[in-house]
């Protein structure tokens, strides 16, 4: 489903020069439930940037079912992502001043569909991630996991294939992350291909791959179940 | 803050207040520019106010202003040559116009334009209270003035009583005709910066014909700063700086408003919005918070007029001060919109 | 020598990431600041009137008159003088502002050089030595009328209205002065009366009859009476400065009434200019009790009656001067923008304020648990705010010496009061930042979430 060739991307100018990613290889394929790890600094969210079309390489190929994604195309992009990928953040990115309802309807919004379906779809998906009764709710009012389950329900309401997750625990108490980490396991079960940027080795344990990135390089990929210690983030 | 259950997004009220002030602003500005307008025009005796006098002198044939109009109207746009005539009672002028100077209310018929009072067929403008001793012939009105018959092309005038209603204006070739070449005259020019290079040209075009004696001078060492301060435009000054003053209050608020929108930005950057999408989300809700603040502006000023004699608002005054709000909001996010993305 | 540069490179740092929001701050102030002085000026007695220009004459001030003269050079009353009806309406509004029993006026100019024909003047004195009265020593070819060229003789002169004669206690030793019956003639036609100083008795016989020229305008003129030795008059009404001898003079009146209605308009408007020049002349008592700001309205008032401009109050404060033709209302409402002008750029300033403590807590919060202290922290705060407000320093004194162009009113105290406000804005910003920095420690800051 996915694969990256040659990716590399730097930041900054002369001295204040970094590589966050130095060539890139990487194949991941359609169902699989992804975590990527390392050290602060070492590319992850960049990576995941990448995969998501919210940030440009410098070089290097990245190529969705056998397909280039075209990053000179602000437009290409923009549609790689609205209908391809469904993105949740660290800290939910959810309109404070929208309810429940209306931050999740925001994909499908200028997609053409009725308000009618629009409401189905949503409450679908409020029903999946089961907060439907917060729908008239404002993000203020939710607790952290609420919230979080309102910004995977907003990421998934469109029925993407590919689901990207930066940090999704990060802000969450550690009973509250496990019931996510339960939600994208379910998802996973469904057939999206999930890739969690995370440092946390419970929830990179719950991943059927892990690949570890050690100074934009790609230092190790394998099983989930194994899980080195010194790649734990201080 | 909640409203009938919904939330008002931060910096909206912000955004609101912004609005009303705007909009109120306009609505005072506009009505009372429109008003001035015609109390300066009456006061003025329908002169702009930077007019001039001149006189011609040594002239030897009546026809002298052929020529110069001829040339004159060939070059510029939007002056005008009155010629005061001596009347007891109303005050009566010879005038030749091109294109538009000082045009007054009209109430019936149509002003002067260049064909109408440089023509050959005499013709008239009477003010509201010169009509007595007007006729109709042939489907067209006439009145006898000086012993010649002049159409009524028009009837100009104010609701309440001011100098216009009591003036008549003639074509300038009969008020000639019914004088004499060699008199005073005034040039009036609709823009003050016209008025040196168009009377120099007046001058130089009587050269060999007539003598002609104008005062040109460039003003009388006055910083503009002291102009614009002066007691006949300090209101204008005024309202100018409270406008201008309003709209960078309103930038301000604006790049406010839009910083507590950028988590709504980052969603819609998610949600994969194309750049337009996000333009036009941004621009609903900044027209609605504008929208409401011209509506309450609006209602204050209803309020004023209401309540205060010297405040008159009319229908045009409100679409007026409406297109230049959402004209200066469009101006002020577009603005802000773009320096703000530039910025994040 | 640390701290400092601190304070400055702070400073610096955050000025540059705001320096557009600052600059619109700048640009605010500066327009509110104008305005503020302006309406408090008009309402308020700040002090920016020039007391020196008002006159005391017993117990009562007095204040001179001006018809600005800017609006007669752009026409703005010529109509008043080339018709009938325009002409009777001046001095109608003259005869209006001067008779007024609320504030007793009157015109008085004591060096208004009068002018004779050749002819006229060799009439006039006959064999006798006029060179004693003469203003000027050598005649001048010019017009006399718009038609007439011919030799002119200046003569020193005065002008006054009954007034005037009344209250200096001027008499005469031979004839009779100024009247209310001798003021009033007949017909426009009719001779003027005029009054010769003292060194003319003996040379001049009461009845005489001359054609005098004032202002460019002739009137035949009878001689009523002659002044008792050393009549004089206070220059402008001052009664401070050296007076002026009448005895050399020849005194015209101001406020000639006519009672036949003509319809000769060169005729007339010789009068009318006459009173037009009286309300130039014009001084004005404020009684006691009385605000100026309402005798500007009554002013006002009578100026839109008869659709001329409002006669200006010499000595009034650059708010009251500025807006003498504006109605009550008009002012009012700008009074009303002006302070939510005023409320917007305060308002504008604490949220940038507040918005850059917001956005750089954890930044201050690192100085303050690296031993900062949390005065150099708020000081590049306060200079920010000092730099935000010093441009409307400049600009308002700018503004105000630009608008003093006549020397109208004592502009060193309207720029104290521009500082005076400049300095309440630094305080309430400064007091603003302190409130929100107070209490404040490293650990409040660092724990603060976005």
């Amino acid at each position: 489903m996915i694969k990256l060739r040659d990716v590399t991307k730097t930041f900054g100018k002369k001295e204040a020069r970094v590589e966050a990613l130095r060539g890139i290889n990487l194949c991941i394929e359609e169902g699989e439930l992804v975590a990527i790890m390392g050290k602060s600094g070492s590319g992850k969210s960049t990576l995941l940037n990448i995969l998501g079309g919210m940030m440009s390489m410098d070089s290097g190929e990245y190529q969705y079912d056998g397909e280039l994604v075209n990053f000179t195309s602000q437009r290409e992009l923009t549609k790689f992502r609205r209908n391809e990928v469904g993105f949740v953040v660290q800290y939910f990115a959810l309109a404070d001043d929208l309810d429940i309802f209306q931050n999740v309807a925001l994909p499908l919004k200028y997609q053409g569909y009725s308000g009618k379906k629009i409401k189905e779809m949503v409450m679908e998906a409020l029903r999946e991630l089961e907060i439907e009764d917060k729908a008239k709710s404002y993000p203020s009012e939710l607790s952290g996991g609420q919230q979080q389950r309102a910004a995977i329900a907003r990421a998934v309401v469109k029925q993407p294939r590919l689901i990207l997750a930066d940090e999704p625990t990060g802000a969450l108490d550690e009973a509250t992350g496990e019931a996510v980490q339960e939600i994208f396991r379910k998802l996973n079960e469904s057939g999206k291909t999930i890739i969690i940027v995370t440092h946390d080795l419970k929830v990179a344990g719950h991943c059927e791959r892990i690949i570890h990135l050690k100074d934009g390089m790609i230092s190790d990929d394998g099983p989930g179940d194994v899980v080195r210690e010194e790649e734990v983030i201080v | 803050m909640k409203v009938a259950g919904k939330k008002i997004p931060r910096g909206t009220v912000l955004l609101f207040l912004s609005f009303t002030a705007i909009s109120l602003c306009l609505l005072l500005i506009v009505s009372a520019a429109r008003a001035e307008r015609i109390n300066d025009m009456s006061r003025n005796n329908m002169y702009t106010g930077h007019q001039k006098n001149f006189s011609v002198y040594n002239a030897e044939e009546e026809n002298v202003w052929e020529d110069v109009i001829e040339n004159l109207s060939a070059k510029y746009d939007d002056f005008a040559i009155y010629m005061p005539i001596q009347d007891p009672e109303i005050v009566v002028r010879g005038i030749c116009v091109k294109g538009s100077v000082e045009v007054p209310p009209m109430i019936e018929g149509k002003y002067f334009d260049f064909d109408a009072s440089w023509s050959g067929t005499p013709t008239v403008i009477l003010g509201k209270d010169c009509q007595k001793n007007i006729f109709e012939w042939n489907g067209k009105k006439y009145c006898t003035y000086g012993g010649i018959e002049f159409e009524v092309l028009g009837v100009m005038g104010t609701k309440e009583d001011s100098r216009i209603n009591h003036m008549m204006l003639l074509d300038l070739r009969s008020a000639v005709r019914m004088t004499n070449v060699n008199t005073s005259y005034v040039l009036d020019t609709k823009k003050e910066s016209d008025m040196i290079k168009i009377g120099q040209e007046l001058s130089g075009l009587f050269r060999y014909s007539a003598e002609v004696a104008i005062l040109l001078d460039k003003g009388d060492g006055v910083s503009p700063i002291a102009q614009l301060l002066s007691s006949g435009r300090i209101m204008d000054t005024m309202h100018v700086m409270i406008l201008i003053s309003f709209s960078l209050s309103s930038i301000l608020v604006t790049f406010i408003w839009l910083r507590f929108r950028r988590t709504l930005l980052y969603a819609w950057q998610l949600c994969g919005y194309k750049e337009y999408m996000k333009g036009l989300e941004t621009a609903k809700r900044y027209y609605l918070a504008a929208g409401f603040g011209f509506v309450a502006g609006l209602s204050l000023m209803t309020l004023f007029s209401l309540t205060v004699e010297d405040i008159q608002m009319k229908v045009m005054d409100i679409v007026q001060a409406f297109g230049m709000t959402v004209g200066l909001g469009t101006v002020i996010l577009l603005f802000c919109y773009m320096v703000d993305r530039r910025n994040t | 020598m640390r701290k400092i540069r601190f304070v400055l490179e702070e400073f610096f740092r955050s000025f540059h990431k705001s320096i557009f929001k600052n600059m619109l701050l700048m640009l605010m102030f500066s327009i509110s600041l104008v305005m503020g002085v302006l309406m408090c000026s008009y309402y308020l007695d700040m002090g920016d009137r020039y007391k020196d220009t008002t006159q005391h004459i017993g117990d009562s001030t007095w204040h001179s008159l001006n018809i600005v003269m800017a609006d007669y050079e752009s026409n703005h009353i010529s109509d008043s003088f080339t018709t009938v009806t325009g002409c009777r309406n001046m001095m109608n509004y003259y005869e209006e502002l001067s008779s007024s029993q609320e504030y007793p006026f009157f015109s008085l100019n004591d060096a208004q050089s009068v002018v004779m024909r050749d002819s006229d003047l060799m009439g006039f004195f006959g064999e006798k030595s006029y060179i004693n009265f003469l203003d000027e020593a050598e005649p001048v070819y010019t017009f006399y009328t718009e038609d007439e060229q011919c030799l002119m003789w200046w003569l020193k002169g005065a002008q006054i209205d009954l007034g005037a004669y009344q209250m200096f206690g001027l008499r005469t030793v031979e004839g009779e002065g100024f009247t209310e019956e001798n003021m009033v003639i007949q017909k426009a036609s009719d001779a003027i009366p005029i009054l010769l100083g003292n060194d003319y008795q003996g040379m001049i016989e009461v009845g005489t009859t001359v054609d005098i020229n004032c202002w460019g305008y002739v009137y035949p003129c009878r001689v009523t009476g002659i002044l008792e030795r050393g009549s004089s008059l206070p220059p402008f009404g001052k009664m401070d400065m050296a007076l002026t001898s009448l005895d050399s003079r020849i005194i015209l009146p101001h406020g000639i009434r006519v009672k036949e209605e003509t319809k000769n308009v060169d005729e007339i408007a010789r009068y009318a200019f006459n009173d037009y020049i009286a309300v130039e002349d014009g001084i004005v008592c404020l009684p006691d009790g009385v605000e100026l700001i309402d005798m500007i309205a009554a002013f006002r008032e009578v100026g839109d009656k008869y659709g001329l401009p409002p006669a200006q109050i010499v000595g009034t404060s650059v708010g009251m001067d500025l807006f003498r033709k504006e109605s009550d209302a008009s002012v009012r409402n700008l009074l009303i923008l002006t302070i939510t002008l005023l409320g917007f750029a305060f308002y504008g300033l604490f949220v940038t304020f507040y918005d850059k403590i917001q956005s750089n807590r954890r930044t201050y919060g690192i100085y303050l648990m690296n031993g900062c202290s949390l005065g150099m922290i708020l000081t590049p705060c306060l200079m920010e705010i000092a730099v935000i407000l010093i441009p409307s320093v400049f600009i308002g004194r700018y503004v105000f010496l630009s608008a003093d162009n006549m020397g109208s009113f004592p502009v060193d105290v309207t720029v104290r009061v521009v500082y005076f406000f400049v300095g309440i804005a630094f305080l309430a910003g400064a007091g603003f930042i302190t409130y929100l920095m107070r209490g404040v420690d490293a650990e409040h800051l660092m724990r603060q979430k976005d």
